[in-house]
């Protein structure tokens, strides 16, 4: 059974998505049910994966029991599994967090929602554990295929974007999938553990001795910038993720930039080993210039938004540039500070992504619609407090810990532009957040209850009243305030946890010799 | 059951001692949940009996701490290894109690004095007021106590967003643009100076731990070491050391008490005391000294000191007037660090307990007046004295302190600068330290003379004005604010006035030699 | 020249599936009708399609499916399967997303009565 616990974190999802999309004609009412149990189950296979990991050391599960390097195999060590964990436990979040929401959101279509929703935190799941390079390619598409249909529902723009996100995201996939192409012509190989061995015989010293492999390397990181919407392959992401149905968004925010970035450690890791990936310093010094201008692009494009999710996607642009510097700075701290904030981010975009969720809701997602939201709404905006000192930095937030790793990686490796870039959109985001703040703390609800896009709750009539706003006057139902509590509290939980999740996942799989 | 089985099985259990810092910190914080719960079910008294509990836990917790300090040794308690080299960890030193002491000690009187203040003035929102007042004294003990920069930037960066809906608890355009600037000084430095300033030293020395004689490997040239120094200086702006220090007057609008325990201790001497540990702790005097550094930041400490206080002389708003003196007095501080001898930083610590129970008195003064009169400006506090004797006397007291008149505790620290001034051979610096202290009588003493002896001003309207109660202006006769509010004040007089003929304990914490 | 000539000769392929792939990318930047920028995706994939099936391909070789000794006797006349089989899974892949584009371009026709980006876009921005 233990044996058989990284298929069982995957396998849940996709009968789930089966026995939903059957489902819709005979048991409506169950899927709801049916798909919280999957995504359940395949929560606490992971958690048991993950503590099984942590005690007897890394499995690796051969599907369909072919062993590599004809069959597939999936690879849990520390780090997969943690990711795992932390995959499905947002999954479980945002779906617990959003019933009322999805409900609303896709009226007729839950059913086919649930489904592909399942489908796509399973292609999330696979890409994380999968041990294969080509399976990569087909997991990634099974992903994205099923995030570009939920985020297609949404406001009028919705499909557009989505439509533009498929054409960008489709490109980059196969750009990938060249790569991979490339590796194959010179290693006749895919499996990722045979695939390392090779490109180690081949290249004693560096990327730079082959042509057909540095090409590789760099057709493969094209494709994982253009999915992960790294400057300048960006503008498909604020459209995707700010004109979606929030549930949708609240998904795919969170995970696809962060799965893809993991993508890219276990191809510096572990196809290419750090020595042959950073070992063409061009590329490096090319890559940390594009991190650097995402970091400060993404700042300054979030400080002339006017809506809390469109700002928090220009965020999500910088802390791709964090993620994608960091795995360049060519040492421990950078490539540690990069995992860290892959598990870091991953749960601050939630939690402010269930809060933006919850506020265009409770009073309307434009600035401003927000006033006096800390009156209308406290817990939400609490949680969105603690996300904000996350994202700011502060301590014992996790944000400052990946922050702390990033910056003395930038130290260390005398790469001050991008350490400046770091203060600066730490510095940003406090202005950001501050703004919200401001108008949540001291201004007043503007005089109708500004839903503009959305119908007008029914029984609502808090027509411009002066006096002080009641508490919670529009506070979200407790269902959805205890999954967005759990992740602000998390927050925390992973900051004073930092010490172990380095020592016990980041460690273990960076080679001891890294500098 | 035989003794020494006992005896091991305490032995193996976290000894009380050392878990003391930790509790100190977690207590206000405790009590949290039970202010908001009273405060939720609208029972005021419920809820200050929180406020009180745990000022007073925190107060006897830091004060068991005491015999162990004064007998040299260090209490540590590690919470969590976050960071390699930089756990979050608490350890207890002569100049770290010192300073909690003062803080916990002047929180219960502030508390007292909140409660008068508050409900004298009927302020809304006091449920939100008292929880983050407590948030904010937890993050000012954990700065105290912190073992390492990182526990100390923690709880830094803890204080200003905790302090922010103090700042702007009247919620109008006032405390929304002093807010900003606020932030603006304080995050911004801690931000984008103290940060990078901490991960430099970090990763020059691979570790953060307070050490006597600094952390940094030999050979640094003066200019890093210049620009590590100067990052902190100015990256901890909650020292307010010139030009990191316009947020303070504008922190103004706050509520009175927020002012006093804040503004007069907590947060201002929050950074000194981060200064001070960055200065001795990490970068070591030892090392600075070398590399003639010292110089420099003494000048400008003394700049910040004498212009501070002509701004003070300028200013008609009595808070103001108090925040531009409390910049000076600050300097008084950082130049005693700055001077990199051991009296020198005596001085400093001694002056953070003694400037924080002057300034203290003065803030409470200051808000007495404005709950009893509605009165913010001093040129229209002549003859109030006669109405308010024991604020005034109280306020004459704090005012003496802060000049540093024999007699009264600012003397005492104030004469420990001077000598470590002097035995460094800087006559300069005994020069301006004089000059400044007869500055702030010039703007301190008016303030008192015209209060006693002065004239109310002819227009009844304009000593009416804003009065929260109806008043007539009583020529004569004892019109003093409610009791809640005048007791703070007196207390804290008495205590500058004990603490010049008992300063013993505090000159042990603060290093100096018997 | 001769040598430019030998080396085009012996990779044309290789310049053959590039050219295709970047004539499914002009399409995919520069046409604005959203059908043709789906056509051009459908010509951007079949090229890296072309590409793998291209690296299995080895003249004068069996395969080894056909006749079992082809392999171990001789690995130059071994052709590798491999690249073709994946290719189906990369088909399946691309029928896939180009359901989902027709998909959405369907509901976007329905929805604004044309496929052109910039009408569209005017028509949003005109609300």
């Amino acid at each position: 059974m233990t044996g058989q616990l990284p298929i069982l974190t995957i396998a849940p999802l996709l009968f789930g998505a089966f026995a939903v999309t059957a489902g819709r004609f005979l048991f409506r009412r169950a899927n709801y049910a049916v798909a919280s149990l999957a995504l359940a189950a395949s929560f606490a296979a992971s958690v048991l994966l993950a503590i099984q990991i942590l005690t007897h050391g890394p499995a690796i599960y051969f599907v369909g029991g072919w062993p590599p390097p004809v069959g597939i195999s999936y690879v849990a060590d520390p780090l997969s599994a943690l990711m795992l964990a932390f995959v499905s436990g947002a999954a479980l979040c945002t779906f617990l967090a959003s019933k009322s929401e999805i409900e609303t959101s896709y009226p007729l279509k839950n059913s086919a929602f649930y489904a592909l929703f399942l489908l796509a935190v399973a292609g999330h799941m696979g890409i994380v554990v999968t041990g294969d390079a080509f399976n990569l390619y087909v997991l990634i598409e099974v992903a994205a295929l099923s995030g570009y249909a939920i985020l297609a529902q949404g406001r009028e723009r919705a499909m557009l974007s989505s439509l533009n996100y498929l054409f960008v995201g489709s490109l980059g996939a196969s750009l990938y999938l060249l790569g991979v192409g490339y590796l194959y012509i010179m290693t006749g190989s895919l499996n990722m553990a045979d695939l390392s061995a090779i490109i180690g015989r081949l290249t004693p010293d560096g990327l730079s001795g082959s042509t057909a492999l540095a090409a590789a390397w760099g057709v493969i990181l094209a494709g994982l910038f253009v999915k992960m919407g790294l400057f300048p392959f960006h503008s498909w992401l604020p459209a995707a993720y700010s004109f979606s149905a929030a549930p949708a968004a609240a998904l795919v925010a969170p995970l696809t930039t962060k799965v893809m970035a993991y993508v890219l450690v276990r191809m510096i890791l572990s196809v290419f080993t750090p020595d042959a990936a950073w070992g063409v310093p061009a590329i490096n010094t090319l890559i940390l210039v594009l991190a650097t201008a995402a970091i400060l692009y993404g700042s300054f494009c979030a400080l002339a938004q006017r809506s809390l999710r469109k700002m928090l996607c220009f965020i999500l642009l910088s802390e791709v540039g964090y993620m994608v510097g960091g795995a360049f700075l060519g040492n421990r701290a950078g490539l540690t500070g990069t995992i860290y904030h892959i598990f870091a981010d991953l749960l601050m975009t939630l939690c402010l992504f269930l809060v933006a969720a919850n506020i265009e809701r409770g009073t309307g997602g434009r600035f401003s619609d927000m006033g006096g939201l800390f009156r209308r709404m406290p817990v939400t905006a609490a949680a969105l407090v603690l996300g904000a000192a996350s994202m700011i930095g502060v301590p014992p937030f996790c944000g400052f810990f990946s922050k702390w790793y990033l910056l003395s990686g930038a130290i260390a490796a005398e790469s001050y532009a991008f350490a400046g870039a770091l203060v600066i959109s730490s510095l940003v985001n406090a202005v950001l957040f501050f703004r919200i703040f401001e108008i949540g703390f001291f201004g007043a609800p503007p005089d109708h209850t500004g839903q503009a896009d959305q119908a007008e709750p029914a029984g609502e009539s808090g027509h411009g009243h002066p006096g002080p706003i009641p508490f919670f006057r529009d506070e979200m139902p407790p269902a959805r305030l205890a999954p967005l509590c759990l992740v602000a509290a998390s927050l925390v939980v992973m900051g004073l946890l930092t010490g172990q999740i380095v020592r016990l996942v980041v460690d273990p799989i960076l080679p001891p010799g890294l500098g | 059951m035989d003794a020494t089985v006992i005896a091991s099985a305490v032995a193996t259990l976290p000894s009380f001692g050392s878990v003391a810092p930790f509790l100190a910190v977690m207590a206000p914080l405790c009590a949290i949940p039970g202010m908001v719960l009273a405060g939720a079910a609208d029972s005021p008294n419920r809820r200050e009996a929180w406020t009180f509990l745990a000022a007073v836990t925190s107060f006897l917790l830091v004060v068991t701490m005491l015999p162990a300090v004064l007998a040299g040794n260090r209490v540590e308690y590690v919470v969590a290894h976050v960071l390699p080299g930089a756990p979050l960890a608490f350890a207890v030193d002569g100049p770290g109690l010192l300073f909690a002491l003062v803080a916990s000690f002047l929180w219960i009187v502030t508390s007292i004095y909140s409660v008068g203040y508050m409900r004298g003035l009927s302020e809304h929102a006091q449920t939100r007021y008292f929880a983050f007042f407590a948030v904010s004294v937890s993050a000012a003990l954990g700065v105290a106590l912190a073992a390492n920069l990182f526990t100390l930037y923690l709880f830094y960066e803890i204080l200003s967003l905790a302090t922010y809906p103090l700042v702007t608890h009247h919620q109008d355009a006032e405390g929304r643009s002093s807010g900003r600037r606020y932030l603006a000084y304080i995050l911004g430095g801690s931000i984008a100076l103290a940060l990078p300033a901490m991960i430099a030293v970090y990763d020059l020395s691979g570790t953060l731990a307070f050490t006597p004689g600094g952390v940094l490997p030999p050979g640094l040239g003066s200019l890093a070491v210049g620009c590590l120094l100067f990052a902190f200086v100015f990256g901890f702006a909650k020292a307010a050391v010139m030009p990191m220090h316009a947020w303070l007057p504008a922190a103004m609008v706050a509520p009175t008490p927020v002012s006093a325990l804040l503004h007069a201790v907590a947060v201002v001497k929050v950074g000194v005391f981060s200064v001070y540990r960055a200065v001795t702790g990490i970068l070591g005097t030892g090392y600075l000294s070398s590399l003639n550094l010292g110089d420099i930041l003494v000048w400008v400490c003394v700049f910040t000191m004498i212009a501070a206080s002509v701004v003070a002389l300028t200013q008609d708003g009595l808070k103001r007037r108090l925040a531009y003196s409390t910049i000076g007095q600050l300097a008084y501080v950082v130049l005693g660090v700055a001077l990199l001898v051991p009296r020198g930083d005596t001085g400093g610590l001694l002056h953070i307990a003694m400037h924080a129970c002057g300034k203290i008195t003065l803030f409470f003064c200051a808000g007495a007046i404005f709950v009893a009169t509605g009165e913010k400006y001093v040129s229209r506090m002549g003859g109030l004295g006669r109405r308010m004797p024991f604020t005034f006397a109280a306020f004459a007291v704090g005012a003496l302190s802060i000049i540093g008149v024999p007699l009264t505790a600012g003397f005492v620290s104030k004469w420990q600068i001077l000598l470590a001034a002097a035995e460094t051979s800087r006559y300069g610096v005994v020069a301006a330290l004089c000059v400044s202290s007869l500055l702030s009588a010039a703007y301190f003493l008016p303030v008192v003379i015209r209060a006693f002896f002065g004239q109310a001003p002819d227009d009844p309207a304009l000593v009416g004005h804003k009065t929260r109660r109806d008043k007539k202006i009583p020529a004569a006769g004892m019109r003093e604010a409610p009791l809640w509010c005048v007791v703070p004040p007196v207390v804290t007089a008495l205590l500058v006035l004990a603490l010049f003929w008992w300063p013993d304990v505090l000159l042990r914490l603060a290093g100096a030699q018997p | 020249m001769h040598e430019l000539l030998a080396e085009f000769g012996n990779k044309f392929h290789y310049y053959g599936y590039f050219a295709i792939m970047m004539i499914g990318l002009y399409a995919m930047i520069a046409k604005t009708n959203l059908l043709k920028k789906c056509i051009g995706l459908g010509i951007f994939q079949t090229a890296i399609m072309l590409f793998y099936v291209s690296i299995g391909a080895k003249e004068g070789a069996g395969i080894p499916i056909l006749d079992p000794a082809v392999g171990t006797a001789d690995p130059a006349a071994y052709a590798n399967p491999l690249p073709h089989v994946l290719m189906l899974t990369a088909i399946v892949v691309s029928v896939a997303t180009l359901g989902v584009a027709l998909a959405l371009v369907q509901n976007i026709h329905r929805d604004h009565g044309t496929l052109e980006e910039d009408e569209i876009l005017q028509r949003l921005r005109g609300k």
